[in-house]
Formats: structure tokens, sequence, C-alpha cells
């Protein structure tokens, strides 16, 4: 069975931290094609093919969203309610990946229809097993509704 | 002792009674006129007993007791109810101003003869609501002292911990690379972990100064709004005379009275804010003004640059909120402006018509305002 690599969108303002999740893709066994955006505005141009984004063969549809919350312009609740109350964009998983733990974010993100809600680890084992982790669950036992595959 | 001086007796002893309690109280019969008061009624309300005895209530000096509550409180609900308690009245007395009472009433029926009478307590409450007053205001000030430390501690901490996880993450990758004779990704590895402690100590620095603002009191001093421009445009001048701005300053008498470094903080922020966000405007212009808008002075620093879109004029002020992630700085700048307006009692907003339309950013510092000038103007 010839399976195409899984397109993961990256929302991150942090160029450091895309680079860490960026090489844990890498290293993972799952293949995956990891698209980064810098920021919620970038990211909801690349999902609506707008701007820098409107040549579909630059905005792969990603079959998975991993949003960080804080960023520039528009933050990652806005474009999380973007998604989820779109009707074309809704079934997309979306995982926040961020570095807050605060109570509030967390309850807002699920409020929000957030499908899950991870925390940036400070320590380097703990990053890298929660992106294998993540690879695993999400790119091959998550099974992805019929547009998403 | 013969019935006549039992009841002069009683009569005496009700009388001291009244005149002991610090509560002014007044004592009418069924027509509702004054049969007798205490002492502390007469010398509260600054009424003599001649002119009070003998009087319906609401003739009482001048009328200035003909107030329509009482007249409810003692012809409807006093005869039905033969009591009240707690009811407040505020009115306006001819010698003594506004003032919030508390009214007790209690209607007897007198032993001999059918006549009833009304005992009517007076307490004044108007320290107490003004402390009342006073308190509610402290307590919501409070509340939103506490909201703000809550949101900066947040901040603080979430953009703190983001370089501590580049920081550490990017040493265990050089350590694993060092042991495996790698070499390769060092440079890159080395510049991410610059630039996250770059970030952090310049999120420590700028944490520690928006910290002090509101902590540290200076005695307030005069300032024109010609000295806070002057300030402003000194200290930005390298940025202003690089890309060319031309800057106006209008109305240059105006004076505001507080702490000029703080005052000045404003001014010089909002300048380079305008200089940083010039676009590719060819005719870069920055205009410091007042103008009375709704009886309030309202200061403007206006730009020609590339202005805001509406739904980021809110987001703007927010500590270490930035609108490009490219451009330089922290995103403190418009968060401390917030915050010293705000110390000041002021407000402040940004208009701005759209995308590539400029930028003005208003605000009131009515904490500031220099009184004596206020009044000189008048005269």
């Amino acid at each position: 069975m010839n399976k195409e690599p899984m397109v993961v969108l990256l929302v991150e303002d942090d160029d450091g931290h895309a680079e860490i999740v960026r090489r844990n893709f890498e290293d993972c066994p799952v293949p995956s094609k990891l698209m980064r955006v810098a920021d919620g505005q970038a990211a909801l141009d690349y999902l609506y093919r707008r701007n820098d984004y409107s040549d579909p063969a630059k905005a792969p549809r990603p079959g998975i969203i991993l949003l960080d919350l804080r960023m520039p312009r528009v933050n990652g609740l806005e474009v999380l309610k973007t998604i989820k109350t779109d009707a074309g964009l809704c079934v997309i998983p979306v995982v926040v990946l961020t570095t807050s733990e605060a109570e509030m974010d967390i309850a807002k993100a699920y409020e929000s229809h957030a499908n899950s809600y991870l925390v940036k680890p400070v320590n380097f084992a703990k990053f890298t097993e929660l992106l294998k982790t993540f690879g695993y669950y999400w790119l091959e036992w998550n099974q992805r509704p019929v547009e998403l595959k | 002792m013969s019935p006549e001086r039992s009841v002069t007796g009683s009569q005496e002893y009700a009388e001291s009674i009244i005149n002991t309690v610090r509560e002014p109280l007044i004592i009418l019969d069924q027509d509702l006129k004054v049969i007798s008061a205490s002492r502390s009624f007469y010398t509260f309300f600054r009424v003599e007993p001649e002119a009070t005895v003998g009087q319906l209530i609401y003739d009482l000096g001048d009328k200035q007791w003909a107030i329509p509550r009482l007249r409810e409180l003692l012809e409807t609900i006093l005869p039905e109810k033969t009591t009240f308690d707690n009811y407040e009245v505020e009115h306006v007395f001819a010698g003594i101003g506004r003032r919030t009472m508390l009214l007790n009433a209690r209607q007897i029926q007198r032993l001999q003869g059918k006549e009833r009478i009304i005992l009517l307590a007076i307490e004044d409450i108007s320290e107490r609501k003004k402390v009342e007053a006073a308190l509610a205001r402290i307590s919501l000030e409070l509340q939103e002292r506490n909201a703000e430390l809550e949101r900066f501690l947040y901040t603080a901490s979430h953009d703190l911990k983001s370089p501590v996880v580049t920081v550490r993450t990017f040493l265990t990758y050089l350590e694993e690379d060092t042991a495996a004779g790698k070499t390769e990704r060092f440079e890159k590895d080395l510049a991410f972990i610059r630039a996250a402690a770059d970030k952090m100590a310049h999120l420590l620095d700028d944490l520690m100064a928006f910290s002090r603002i509101g902590r540290v009191v200076i005695p307030p001093v005069r300032v024109t709004l010609q000295n806070m421009a002057d300030e402003a445009l000194a200290a930005v001048a390298g940025r202003i005379a690089e890309r060319g701005v031309r800057t106006q300053v209008g109305d240059t008498k105006v004076t505001l009275r507080g702490d000029r470094i703080r005052l000045a903080e404003i001014w010089q922020n909002l300048v380079e804010n305008a200089c940083k966000y010039m676009g590719g405007q060819a005719e870069p212009r920055i205009e410091i003004g007042v103008e009375p808008r709704g009886g309030e002075q309202v200061f403007f620093v206006r730009d020609n640059g590339i202005g805001i879109e509406p739904r980021f004029r809110r987001k703007i002020f927010g500590l270490f909120e930035k609108l490009d992630a490219k451009s330089e700085g922290t995103g403190i700048g418009l968060a401390v402006v917030h915050r010293i307006v705000g110390l000041y009692g002021g407000l402040i907003w940004v208009e701005s018509a759209g995308p590539g339309q400029g930028s003005c950013f208003c605000f009131t510092l009515p904490g500031a305002a220099d009184k004596e000038q206020a009044e000189g103007e008048k005269i």
C-alpha cells in the first residue's frame, strides 16, 4: 500500500521551537510532510489559500494542525475558533502545542473544540518523547475521516 | 405622690431620654404636628424650638421637610403598619446641604385619650455612605490591580518559559552531536541558543522596567506639552533623521502636573512606535498635539504610516504583544504607555481608517491635569 505522508501544519512563531519539531518529525519512523507558518494570520491564509498561499501546491491541505497559542497578530485561540466554526475545516484535528499551562488557556482551547492540548516540556527528553508519541498516535494509529485521507 | 406629679415626672423622664439620644428625634401628634424634639434635632438641623413645636412637620424650616418620600412614609405606610425601620431618604436641606438619612418611626397609642403619637428617629448616614462608596471604589481598584497582576504573571511566565525550552533543547542537541563527533549543526544550534538567551535578557529588562511603573513615586512637577514633545523627539532623533520624518507640535503651552520621566515615556514610546511603523511612506509625518473633546483634553500622536486594522486596536496595548513578529523589541512599548495613562486615571485608544491610512494614538490624563492653569484660564 502506497500511502502519501500526512501533511502536518505547524503554526509556530518561535523559530527555535519550529526547528525542534522539524528535527523530531524527521527522526520519527512515521513519515509526514511538515509545513510551517509563523503566526495565526499566516495559518488562516494557508488554510484559505489566500495571499502568499494562493497556489494549492504551496498549501497542501493538512491532515492535522499543531497550533501554538501565543502568537503575533492573530493568536492561536482565534485560529482555532475560525477552523472549528468552518464547515470545510472543522474536521481537521487541531492539537494545541504551547508553553502555557494556564487553566484558563486549557479551558478556552477545549471550549473552542481543540482535539488535544499539549504543553511543551522544558526538559529535552520529555519534549522528544512527547513529539514521538504524538507522531505514533496522530499519524499512525488515529483514524481520519475520508476527506482527510 | 399625686397623679399630677407622677405625670410631670414621667414627662421629664421621657424628655431626658430623648435629649440623651445622639440621633435627632422628633415627636409628632396624629396630625403630624410637632409635639417636641430632641436637643440633637435642633442642633443638627439648625432650627429653634420656638419655630418648631406646634408646626406641621412639612412646614418646618421654610418647608424644607416637605419631602415626598417622607410624606408617603408618614401618611401611607405608618398608618398601615404602625412602624417602619431603616428607610433611606436623600434630601438637600437649606442649612446643611445634601444628606442621606435613615428614618425609623413608631406610632404609639396613648393610654389616656384616643390620640396617637409618632416617634420619628433620624440617623444621618451621609458620611457612612461616602465611606462605603470610597470603599467600593477601592475594592474595585484592587480587583483591577489583581487582574492586571495575574495577566502580568501569566504573560511573564509564558514568554520567559519559551526561550528556556529552546536553550535546553539545543544544548542537548549540542551534547549529543559532540558525543557523536558530528559538527555540521553546531553553528546553527549555537545561533538558536544565543537568540533565545538574548530574547530572555530583553524580556527580563523590560519586565523589570514595567514592574517599576507606579511603584516609585516622584513628587509631581509642572511640564508643558512642548517639554514632552521635545524630550520624545530628542530620544528618537536618530530614527527621525534616518527616516526623514517631518514633525509638528501644536498647542505647546498646555501644562500637566506629574512625574516628568513617566509622562515623557508616553510620548517617547508613541513617537518611537510611529517611526517604527511608517512603512514605505514617502513623506513620513508625525504630529503631536492636544484638542478638547467632550469637555476633556485629548492628547494625540498622529502619523501617516502603515495604520492598523480595527481588530488589532485593543490587542496592541497588551504586554509583549506584537503584530509583526519580525519587528524589533519585545512588544512592551504600548503596554508601558497603557500602564502610565492608567496611573493618571486616563484612557488610551487608537484611531485608524485602516491599513495604509496612518494611525492616531489618543489619550487622556485627568490625574495629571494642571488645576492651577485651569483656574487661571477661567479668570
